[in-house]
């Protein structure tokens, strides 16, 4: 729970200041409100619109939650593969270090043309925008051997491929699950940037709405419940491998 | 049963200077060997080219290895074992079923009975060191190369380690890599030097051990021993009671 309370007072910290910001340069340097609402105005935004945005919100949390959980099934799966010595093994790592520089966002307009504008083309392009970062952090993991626990397994001859993977993931443990909690943050990038493109739910689509409409109120609402999404699904993550990474230490 | 090394030449690269040249030895029969030299000499680099699933991981080598052993392992002072399973559950997995017999005695007498449901991370250095040496013991081997496995651990109990694997495995080759001088002096059958040269060593001197099992040699025989020892080890000069190999 510390972490919990922790990632949420520090994205309020960060919050007030970059408000605290915006309505001092407002004032200083005497903004319209047309420009930069007022206090006022961003507290009556958040009386009228704010149970609409958290509706929002909760629906691209979902997205990105589900979009990053599929991220975490294929590239456990491709790395896996992708740590094999054979043939098979190489041409994984080669196409997944090539495939990775190109930028998923170019290739999202194509997948809207043939997924439509609906749950499906969000929960592709998020899972796509985790997917590589994660893919690579995980290669890496399962490619690195670990030598002062794999040396008697070897010499005795009782490694296998599976024993391998365990022993690489429960070492590397720590670094996997900043990787996850790392991806967790693109997860929800993707998902808002989708719905933003082209999608018509999510709190991307409702900011795309209030851009189009010059509305900077709902846009900081919107900001301060993405936070507040984020924050809660990567103190979430967290907890929950501390808890299997107790479980897993405990005499 | 033998290891027949001929002629061996090591260097990391295929441009640098060789860690070792032209060395050899020759083991023939089961026991307490020995292979001492200063830090950085090439010992652990040597025990690994006799072993096969472990191999040094790169660099030029020449020269030519026999052995009639199905069997060496090589045992080194760093390793580590799985953190998620306690000891005791992953002795029990790693052992051949017909040594556990074997593996309740060990614990006991190594001192180990008391961690056995504890993960490797939460002992002592030596405690660490006599768990892995265990589970290498009740392998089924010809030929174990133990690397400093003992570093940590106090002297009697060292003692009565070495006494219970001289008295167990008597029909094995054990091939002991410490810089204990004084313990490599006592317990060994035989000790094989690799000296400290400027240029990487050209010979593996090689000089009778103490064998001490049951009775404590001779002090001064020791002290003797001890002092041709270190010297050889540390200027690879030959003296007149010694063999080239």
């Amino acid at each position: 729970m510390k972490a919990f309370f922790s990632r949420l007072f520090q994205f309020s910290a960060i919050y007030t200041c970059f408000l605290s910001l915006l309505w001092l340069a407002k004032y200083g340097m005497g903004l319209s409100d047309y420009l930069i609402p007022s206090p006022v105005e961003f507290l009556n935004t958040i009386q009228e619109d704010g149970l609409d945005y958290v509706a929002y919100s909760l629906n691209t949390l979902s997205v990105a939650v589900l979009g990053h959980i599929i991220s975490i099934l294929l590239a456990g799966s491709i790395s896996i593969l992708g740590s094999l010595k054979s043939t098979i093994g190489t041409v994984t790592r080669v196409a997944a270090y090539n495939l990775q520089a190109y930028p998923i966002v170019a290739v999202s307009p194509i997948i809207f043309i043939f997924l439509g504008d609906g749950l499906a083309s969000r929960l592709l392009i998020a899972a796509m925008i985790c997917y590589f970062p994660l893919l690579l952090s995980l290669l890496g993991i399962f490619s690195q051997p670990v030598e002062d626990v794999e040396h008697f397994f070897v010499e005795t001859g009782k490694i296998h491929h599976r024993l391998k993977l365990t022993i690489r993931l429960f070492e590397n443990l720590k670094k996997l699950l900043t990787v996850l909690t790392g991806s967790a943050t693109l997860a929800m990038v993707g998902t808002i940037v989708a719905e933003f493109l082209a999608a018509t739910a999510g709190i991307g689509h409702a900011i795309k709405i209030a851009l189009y409409q010059d509305n900077l109120a709902r846009i900081l609402l919107a900001l301060l419940l993405i936070g507040i999404c984020s924050s809660v699904y990567l103190a979430a993550i967290e907890i929950l491998g501390e808890v299997v990474s107790r479980n897993l230490q405990k005499d | 049963m033998y290891i027949k090394c001929q002629d061996l030449t090591y260097s990391y690269f295929s441009n640098s200077p060789p860690i070792f040249q032209g060395i050899g030895f020759n083991i023939s029969e089961p026991g307490f060997y020995a292979l001492f030299g200063l830090s950085g000499v090439g010992k652990s680099t040597l025990a690994r080219l006799l072993t096969k699933r472990s191999p040094v991981s790169s660099g030029v080598i020449t020269g030519k290895i026999e052995t009639d052993l199905k069997s060496i392992l090589y045992a080194h002072d760093s390793e580590r074992l799985p953190e998620w399973i306690p000891i005791k559950k992953h002795l029990y997995e790693v052992t051949p079923l017909q040594n556990h017999g074997l593996l309740n005695e060990l614990i006991e007498s190594y001192g180990l009975r008391d961690v056995m449901a504890k993960r490797f991370s939460s002992l002592s250095m030596g405690q660490k060191n006599r768990v892995n040496l265990i589970r290498y013991l009740l392998q089924n081997w010809d030929m174990l190369i133990t690397d400093e496995v003992l570093a940590n651990v106090d002297e009697p109990t060292r003692y009565t380690i070495l006494y219970s694997i001289k008295r167990l495995f008597p029909n094995r080759i054990l091939l002991y890599i410490s810089h204990n001088a004084i313990e490599v002096v006592r317990f060994s059958k035989r000790i094989f030097i690799l000296p400290q040269m400027p240029a990487g060593a050209t010979h593996l001197f090689e000089m009778p051990g103490l064998n001490q099992y049951l009775q404590p040699p001779d002090e001064k025989q020791v002290q003797l021993s001890l002092y041709e020892l270190l010297r050889t080890a540390s200027c690879g000069v030959k003296m007149e009671d010694r063999r080239t190999i």
